[in-house]
């Protein structure tokens, strides 16, 4: 498992993981601004 | 194609920064007109900057070679809001690049001039020469996205080639740095050509003028974006999975750095350097951090603002 936990992979993981919840939540954001506003 | 501090040479230092500041001063003033013209072009800036950011540090593992490289992000952008504007947002990207340990303070020009402006306008000369020969639109951004990816890269082994060329000449440094990049960069620029030629079809499907046509919610956007992001996690998995055996799959980056480094006795630098942690955090949030501009921008164009029955008098 060794493959699974080098910098680099988990480097990887992490920007996409982060990149797709932060897609949500910007989103999100924007569209409970729209429906309070 | 991220170029540490201390390997250029001071005189290459400057000439890149030169080069790079004058395109930005033009890109600047284009952009400044545009957003003049129209206002809505800043939301379409901004998710492009937002995307040139993270494309351009998004590591994919690559099977064969056992290293890990990311594509690049400007022709896609190039081609959506304009050569010069995209050499800005990148040399703004690479700015904040050196908070993921990316990228030297002193090769911001040569960064950008690789990716920035080489990777832009290659991309976008691509685009619009395929286009007049009758290539459909979506396969021409595609052929953009691949040949604006493997040309950064070539730049970059260029300008470490002409920044090293004392030790040795610079058409055979350009060699090994290329032969360096080549097989982990040939698959990610073959990704960089199916991601261009997807967002350009999407685009040109449902926002062909870019900033007026609003999307109907006929997919849920969070499914599409769970079942992307599953997919993308399959293919790191998979990727670091088989490349493990070739090698340790650090960063091209870092690899083609190395040997340029052990060649000219000197030593590459990062302006801040992360542990392993800190380096996985920093990725994780400005994943995150992109993540939220991307949504934000992509509800604000691609969304329609739903009116309650109150507001439709």
């Amino acid at each position: 498992m060794n493959w699974l936990l080098s910098v680099d992979v988990i480097n990887a993981l992490g920007t996409s993981t982060g990149f797709f919840f932060g897609f949500l939540i910007g989103r999100q954001f924007l569209l409970r601004r729209w429906q309070h506003g | 194609m991220h170029i540490s501090d201390g390997i250029l040479s001071f005189e290459w230092v400057v000439v890149w920064y030169i080069v790079a500041a004058l395109f930005v001063i033009i890109g600047i003033r284009e952009i400044k007109n545009k957003t003049r013209e129209n206002p809505a072009y800043m939301p379409a800036l901004a998710i492009m900057g937002a995307a040139v950011f993270i494309i351009s540090v998004w590591h994919f593992p690559v099977p064969v070679t056992g290293s890990s490289s990311h594509p690049v992000g400007t022709p896609m952008a190039a081609i959506l809001i304009g050569g010069f504007p995209t050499v800005v947002l990148s040399t703004i990207a690479l700015v904040f690049q050196l908070f993921l340990a990316h990228g030297g303070v002193t090769t911001i020009g040569a960064n950008a001039v690789s990716m920035g402006i080489v990777g832009t306008f290659s991309g976008l000369f691509t685009y619009k020469v395929l286009r007049k020969l009758g290539i459909s639109m979506v396969l021409a951004a595609g052929f953009a996205g691949f040949v604006g990816d493997i040309l950064t890269y070539a730049t970059t082994s260029a300008e470490l080639a002409l920044g090293l060329a004392e030790e040795s000449s610079a058409l055979t440094l350009w060699k090994i740095f290329m032969l360096g990049f080549a097989p982990t960069q040939v698959p990610l620029a073959v990704l960089e050509f199916a991601f261009t030629a997807g967002v350009i079809k999407y685009i040109a499907e449902k926002k062909p003028e870019m900033l007026q046509v609003q999307v109907r919610n006929a997919l849920s956007v969070p499914r599409v974006v769970a079942s992307l992001w599953l997919a993308m996690l399959g293919v790191i998995v998979l990727g670091a999975y088989l490349g493990a055996s070739a090698g340790d799959l650090g960063g091209t980056d870092s690899l083609v750095e190395d040997t340029a480094a052990k060649l000219s006795n000197r030593e590459a630098t990062t302006p801040i350097a992360l542990t392993a942690l800190g380096e996985n955090i920093a990725f994780t949030a400005a994943g995150l951090i992109a993540g939220a501009f991307v949504g934000y921008y992509f509800a604000a164009l691609f969304e329609a603002r739903k009116t309650s029955i109150g507001d439709a008098r």
